[in-house]
Formats: structure tokens, C-alpha cells, sequence
């Protein structure tokens, strides 16, 4: 008999599930993520969304940790340079008044 | 003002100008880059042709925005012209399905703010090495798009490519970074 692991269990339920009227797969839904975090998808595109988010626990933590790497790299904007060296400001003022 | 004093304070002005600006120019031309050398460089042409258009900046948007552009510009084209390394390719860091379209990928269990193992800078470091890992055509728009704030039609405006290829480039780059961030992000439940 084959070893039906709970987490394979729940992906065949998803795939019956994913099969009614208004439900999308998880592939489908991942296609659609890059316009639902920028507000492009319609009404209707959003609610299908949304649908598959509360169904689907793995879209759910994939989606949260999505949105937190993509966090973690907009903080990457704050960061400075912190050395400096004299000489390249020295070259480059030399190279305004040559 | 007499001729000397005035020359005294334009290099002055000059020299707060530089001051002022060059840390995030080098930051950004560095992100674009990763090489230090070819960032000055690229910072270097840069300031040359902020104080050439000077004279034709029309406002309209900040000095800082049109500065930004400038130094994006430079470093795009050093990129450009430096030799490609051999990268690897991307499609093992994205998301996997089965047969029926669910999703493979194990689920992570959020540990209670993983963050808080690290601290602010080692976490800013390991951000920056992953990005590093990817990808150039992937890296890059995820640096313009996410880290240097330009929009899509900008992004594919300066790279030549059309928005979707963008917006494709960019989902992609996403996934993969926050597969490659997991260890930062959290642990699997295996």
C-alpha cells in the first residue's frame, strides 16, 4: 500500500478542490502574484485571488514570505556607502576644474 | 565678491556637493556593479555629467531623482561593456508544481521573528550576498525595480525590453531571492 503522507493527501484534496467553479490551481495563483501585490488585477481577478489565498496554506506562507524578502531588499535602498575613499572625491573635483 | 573669493567658494560649494552625494552614488553604482573599482568609475562619469547638465536641469523632479538616473545610467553601461561571468541558472530556484498544479514547495513554519537572530547589518549583508547570487538579467531589475525604486517603463525604457519582460524578470528574481533567503527568513518543517 502506498505511504499517503498527509501532505500529499492534501495535495491531491487541492487538486479535486482547485477543479471547482472559480478556483484556481497553485501555479495559476502564482502567476498572478507580481499583479496583485502592484493592484493591476480586476475585481473579479482579485476575489479568484483572495479565494485561493484562504483555501491554500502553502500560497499563504509562500506569499508572506515573499512579501518579507521583497522588504528585506527595498531596506537594502537605505544603505550608504560607508567608505569614501579622499582620493576619488580628490579625482573627481580635479576632473571639475580641469 | 572679489574673483578669488568667489573661486574659493565654488570650489567649496563643489567640494560639499561631492560630499554630500557621492556615499549613496557609490552605494547605488556598487549595488548595479558589484565591483568597487568600476562603481568609482561609473560615479566618477556620473558627477561629470551632473555638473555638464546642470545648466539644462528643468525640475521636473528632484535634483536627487535626476542624480539617480545619472549614476544608474553610468553603471548600466560599465556593466555593459564588462565580460558576463558564467552564471548559474535560475529555474532551480523557482517555485515547483506537480501534475495538478499545487503547489510542491515544503511549507515554512515562521519562527518567532527570525530577524531578531541577526542583527540589522548582518542581515543587510546576507540580502546583499544572496542578490548577488542571481542571475544578471534577473538581478539587475530586481535592483532597479525594488532597491532603486524605478518603475516598470523605466526599467524597460533604460534595458530595452518590454514591460511584461520586465515584470516576468522581476517575479522571478523575487522568487528565487526568498528561496535563497529562507535560512534568514525561517525553517522548513521538513
Amino acid at each position: 500500500m502506498a505511504n499517503t503522507t498527509p501532505k500529499s493527501l492534501r495535495r491531491r484534496m487541492h487538486s479535486v478542490m482547485f477543479k471547482a467553479p472559480m478556483m484556481i490551481t497553485c501555479e495559476e495563483f502564482e502567476s498572478f502574484i507580481l499583479e496583485y501585490i502592484e493592484g493591476d488585477l480586476s475585481p473579479r481577478q482579485k476575489m479568484i485571488f483572495e479565494m485561493h489565498l484562504r483555501v491554500c496554506a502553502e500560497c499563504r506562507a509562500y506569499l508572506k514570505e515573499y512579501e518579507r524578502a521583497r522588504a528585506l531588499t527595498e531596506a537594502q535602498r537605505n544603505i550608504e556607502s560607508t567608505e569614501v575613499p579622499d582620493d576619488l572625491i580628490a579625482a573627481i573635483l580635479a576632473a571639475r576644474g580641469a | 565678491m572679489d574673483q578669488n573669493l568667489k573661486m574659493k567658494h565654488e570650489i567649496y560649494e563643489d567640494r560639499a556637493f561631492v560630499s554630500d552625494n557621492i556615499g549613496w552614488m557609490l552605494a547605488v553604482a556598487e549595488r548595479i556593479l558589484n565591483d568597487r573599482m568600476h562603481a568609482e568609475d561609473a560615479v566618477q562619469n556620473a558627477f561629470q555629467k551632473i555638473w555638464a547638465g546642470l545648466g539644462n536641469f528643468e525640475g521636473r523632479s528632484t535634483l536627487k531623482t535626476w542624480m539617480h538616473r545619472i549614476v544608474v545610467n553610468e553603471a548600466l553601461m560599465i556593466l555593459r561593456r564588462s565580460t558576463t561571468r558564467k552564471e548559474s541558472p535560475i529555474d532551480p530556484l523557482l517555485p515547483q508544481f506537480d501534475d495538478s498544479g499545487c503547489r510542491i514547495e515544503q511549507s515554512l513554519v515562521v519562527t518567532e521573528t527570525p530577524e531578531s537572530l541577526f542583527s540589522n547589518a548582518e542581515i543587510a549583508t546576507n540580502v546583499q550576498n544572496m542578490i548577488m547570487q542571481l542571475p544578471e538579467k534577473y538581478r539587475i531589475i530586481l535592483i532597479l525595480r525594488d532597491i532603486e525604486g524605478l518603475s516598470t517603463a523605466e526599467v524597460a525604457q533604460i534595458l530595452k525590453i518590454s514591460d511584461s519582460n520586465v515584470k516576468i524578470r522581476l517575479h522571478r528574481a523575487r522568487s528565487a531571492l526568498k528561496k535563497l533567503l529562507e535560512p534568514v527568513l525561517g525553517e522548513f518543517n521538513g
